[in-house]
C-alpha cells in the first residue's frame, strides 16, 4: 500500500512537470500577432522593389527580415507604454517575416540582464532592447557588442545601441504648450507639476513649456511649483490640486494646470471636477488609456493629453533593425511624432493609440 | 510488533530510496527537455551563462536551507528567514550610496556586511530567546528593513562605478567568472558545515528534534542562532554578485529575490533521501530556477510558464516533506 502510494508521488512530480513543459510548448510561443500595421502593406508593394511590402512608420519602405532572429527584450510589461511597444516590435519583425524571440523582464532587473544574457547565447541576428536606466544595464550591453550583435533599443539611450527610438519630446513640450497658452487665450495663471526634473524628459517637456511661454508674456506660471511624487501619484496630485483650489478659490484666478506625464494629471483633473470648477483646464502628457478616457469624457476638466504612440515606436525599432542588417544607414536617434488628443478628437485617436 | 515494523522498513526502503533521486529525476528531464530542444542549451558558454546567473540565489538559499535544517521544517513553527531577501537588498544599497559617498569599496562593503551580520543576531535573538515564530520575528524585520532601504537609497537607482565590483562582474578565473567562483566556494563551505562535521550533526538534530538534541547535550540555542548568523552572511557575500551585476542599487530587488529564495530553500528537500532540507539541494534548487528562466528564453517561449512549473515545484516539495513527516510521526 505504501509503495504503490510512495510510486505515485515519484511519478507524479515528473508528470506534472513533463505536462507543464509540454503545454508551454504548445500553447506557448511569443504573443499572438495582431493586424495594426496591415494598412500598411498595400500602398508600400508598388514603392518597394525588395517584396516585404511594408511600409515603415517614417514612409519609406523596409527590407525583409526573412530568416532572421531577432531577440525582443522587454524590461516589464505592466504598463501601457511596455506592452504596446512590446507588441509593436515583435508584431513588425513577424510582419517582415522575421522570428522573434521576445522576453519580458517582469521589471526585474536581474531577470531583465538575464533575459539579454540568454538572449546573447542564441546568437540573433539583432536585440532589441527597450527601457531601464542605462547605467544598471551598460555592462550586459557590453557584452550584446562584444558578442558582435547588432543592439537596438527603444526608449534607452546607451552608447551600444546603434538607434535608439523614442518619442520627439521637444516636439511634446512645445505642442503642447501652445495649445494650452492658445485655449488660456494668452493670459492667466497656470500651475505646473515639476516634481521630476532631474528626469531628462520631464525637463524637456518642462523646459519647452517655458520657452514657449516666452511668446505669451501675460501668461503667469504659480510658484512655488507642485511636487509630484512617486508612489502614490494620483491621489498625492488630487490632494495638492485641493488645496490649490482653496487657495484660489474665484473662477478665472487659475486657468489651467500641466504636468509631464500623465498620473498628475489624472489627480488633478479629479480634485478639479470634484470641485466643479469647470474654469479650470488640465493637460497632461503621454497618452495612458485612463487619461485618454478623461479627454474623451465632455465633463472632464482634462482638456488635452499629448499620447506617446508606443505601438509605433516599437515598430520603429523593428524597421531600424531590419533596415541594418540589409546594409542600409541607420539614424543614430529615431523620433516618433507624439499624437495631440483633444475632446474632439479623443474617440478617433483612440483607435490609433491602443491598437489591443 | 517487531515483524510489523520489518515489514513497513522493507517497503519504506524502496520509496525511499525512490525518493532520493526524485528531485534529481525531474532536474533531469528538464534539463534533458531543454537540450532536445535547444543546441545552444548545453554549450558550455550558456551553462556558465546559467550559473552565473544562479550564483547569488545559489548562495542565499544555502543561508536558507540552513535555516531550515536547523528550525525543522514545520510550515508553521518551523525555521524561516523572510528577511534574508531585505538583508542583501539593504546590503546592496548601503555598499552602493557609501561608494557614491566617496567610501573605498572594502569600507562600505565592512560596514554593509556587519549590518548584515546585525540583522542575523537580532533574528536569532528574537527567535532563540524571545521566543517568537520565526515566520513572524523575520516578516517583522523584513518590513523594517524595507524601511531602512527605502530611507537609505531614497527608492531610486544608484550607480556606482567601483573597479573591485568591474573586476567582480566581468573577469574570470581558470576560465570560470568570479561569481562562479565565490559561489562554489560558499557552497563548498556550507556542504561541509552542515554535512561533514559535528556542528551539522547538530544543527540537524535541533532541527529534528530539539527537545532530544538539547538531552543529548547539544547547544541548542547556539546551534540556532548560528544558522541566522550564517544566513545573514550568505545574504551579505550574495549582495556583492547583485551589486556587482546591476553596477548599483535598483529599488525592490529585495522583495523579488524573496520567493525564489524560500522557493530554492523548501525545494531542497526533494534532493534528499529523509526529505530534509540540504545544501546540496538548496544549490540544485537555485540552479534549477535559473535553468527554467534560462531554458524558456532559448526554446522562445514566453518565461511566464516558469511561474507555473516554480508553483508546481514548491507544491511538490511541501507535499513530499509533508507525507515524509506524517510517515515518521507514524514510524514513531
Amino acid at each position: 500500500m505504501l509503495s504503490r502510494k510512495a510510486l505515485k508521488k515519484i511519478i507524479s512530480l515528473p508528470l506534472l512537470l513533463s505536462i507543464l513543459l509540454l503545454s508551454a510548448c504548445t500553447i506557448g510561443g511569443p504573443a499572438k500577432n495582431t493586424d495594426a500595421g496591415e494598412s500598411n502593406k498595400a500602398t508600400a508593394a508598388s514603392s518597394n522593389g525588395k517584396g516585404t511590402g511594408v511600409v515603415g512608420i517614417d514612409g519609406q519602405p523596409v527590407p525583409s527580415l526573412k530568416g532572421k532572429k531577432i531577440g525582443v527584450a522587454a524590461i516589464g510589461t505592466d504598463h501601457n507604454f511596455d506592452r504596446q511597444a512590446y507588441q509593436g516590435q515583435i508584431d513588425r519583425i513577424k510582419e517582415l517575416g522575421g522570428t522573434p524571440i521576445a522576453v519580458d523582464g517582469e521589471r526585474n532587473d536581474q531577470k531583465h540582464i538575464a533575459d539579454i544574457e540568454n538572449l546573447i547565447s542564441q546568437k540573433p541576428d539583432a536585440i532589441i532592447k527597450m527601457l531601464g536606466d542605462t547605467k544598471v544595464f551598460t555592462p550586459v550591453l557590453k557584452k550584446v557588442s562584444d558578442a558582435k550583435i547588432p543592439l537596438f533599443t527603444v526608449d534607452h539611450p546607451s552608447e551600444y545601441s546603434i538607434a535608439n527610438h523614442m518619442s520627439d519630446n521637444y516636439l511634446i513640450g512645445e505642442a503642447l504648450a501652445r495649445k494650452i497658452f492658445e485655449d488660456m487665450d494668452g493670459e492667466g495663471k497656470i500651475a505646473v507639476f515639476n516634481g521630476f526634473y532631474g528626469t531628462r524628459v520631464c525637463a524637456i517637456r518642462y523646459d519647452m513649456l517655458k520657452y514657449v511661454a516666452k511668446d505669451y508674456p501675460k501668461i503667469e506660471f504659480i510658484e512655488p511649483e507642485l511636487q509630484d511624487v512617486i508612489p502614490g501619484t494620483v491621489e498625492d496630485a488630487r490632494k495638492k490640486t485641493q488645496d490649490l483650489l482653496t487657495k484660489y478659490p474665484k473662477k478665472g484666478d487659475l486657468k489651467a494646470i500641466w504636468a509631464a506625464w500623465d498620473s498628475p494629471s489624472i489627480g488633478a483633473a479629479l480634485a478639479v471636477d470634484a470641485a466643479g470648477r469647470s474654469d479650470i483646464k488640465v493637460y497632461g502628457v503621454d497618452g495612458d488609456p485612463a487619461a485618454i478616457d478623461m479627454v474623451e469624457d465632455p465633463n472632464s476638466s482634462f482638456a488635452a493629453d499629448m499620447a506617446q504612440v508606443p505601438y509605433a515606436i516599437g515598430q520603429a525599432a523593428a524597421d531600424s533593425a531590419a533596415r541594418y542588417l540589409a546594409g542600409e544607414k541607420v539614424p543614430s536617434s529615431v523620433y516618433v511624432d507624439p499624437v495631440l488628443v483633444t475632446k474632439d478628437n479623443a474617440k478617433e485617436k483612440k483607435k490609433i493609440l491602443f491598437t489591443k | 510488533m517487531e515483524q510489523t515494523t520489518k515489514s513497513v522498513n522493507t517497503k519504506a526502503i524502496d520509496f525511499r530510496y525512490l525518493l532520493k533521486y526524485s528531485g534529481y529525476f525531474a532536474f533531469f528531464i528538464v534539463a534533458l527537455f531543454f537540450a532536445i530542444q535547444s543546441s545552444t542549451f548545453l554549450t558550455p558558454k550558456n551553462i556558465i551563462n546559467l550559473l552565473v546567473q544562479s550564483s547569488p540565489l545559489g548562495i542565499v538559499a544555502c543561508g536558507m536551507a540552513s535555516v531550515l535544517i536547523g528550525g525543522g521544517n514545520h510550515v508553521i513553527r518551523g525555521g524561516i528567514d523572510l528577511s534574508l531577501g531585505n538583508n542583501l537588498a539593504l546590503n546592496v544599497a548601503v555598499t552602493a550610496v557609501l561608494i557614491n559617498g566617496g567610501s573605498s569599496f572594502i569600507a562600505a562593503f565592512g560596514i554593509a556586511f556587519l549590518c548584515s551580520v546585525l540583522i542575523g543576531i537580532i533574528n536569532a535573538f528574537a527567535i532563540v530567546k524571545l521566543k517568537i515564530i520565526p515566520l513572524l520575528g523575520t516578516l517583522s524585520m523584513m518590513y523594517l528593513l524595507q524601511g531602512i532601504i527605502l530611507l537609505v537609497s531614497n527608492n531610486k537607482v544608484v550607480s556606482v562605478n567601483d573597479p573591485i565590483l568591474i573586476f567582480i562582474a566581468n573577469n574570470a578565473f581558470i576560465g570560470l567568472p568570479i561569481p562562479i567562483w565565490i559561489f562554489t566556494f560558499v557552497g563548498l563551505i556550507f556542504y561541509v558545515v552542515h554535512h561533514q562535521s559535528v556542528f551539522g550533526n547538530w544543527v540537524y538534530a535541533v532541527g529534528g528534534n530539539p527537545l532530544a538534541a538539547r538531552t543529548a547535550g547539544i547547544n541548542v540555542s547556539k546551534a540556532l542562532t548560528l544558522t541566522y548568523v550564517m544566513a545573514a552572511i550568505t545574504a551579505a557575500i550574495a549582495s556583492i554578485l547583485v551589486t556587482a551585476r546591476l553596477s548599483g542599487s535598483v529599488p525592490g530587488v529585495g522583495d523579488i529575490m524573496l520567493l525564489d529564495i524560500m522557493l530554492a530553500g523548501l525545494m531542497s528537500a526533494i534532493f534528499s533521501r529523509l526529505s530534509v532540507p540540504n545544501i546540496p539541494g538548496a544549490i540544485l534548487s537555485a540552479i534549477f530556477v535559473g535553468m527554467l528562466s534560462n531554458g524558456f528564453t532559448l526554446i522562445n517561449v514566453p518565461t511566464y510558464w516558469v511561474y507555473a512549473i516554480k508553483g508546481a515545484l514548491i507544491l511538490a516539495a511541501v507535499s513530499i516533506t509533508t507525507a515524509q513527516q506524517r510517515r515518521m510521526i507514524r514510524n514513531v
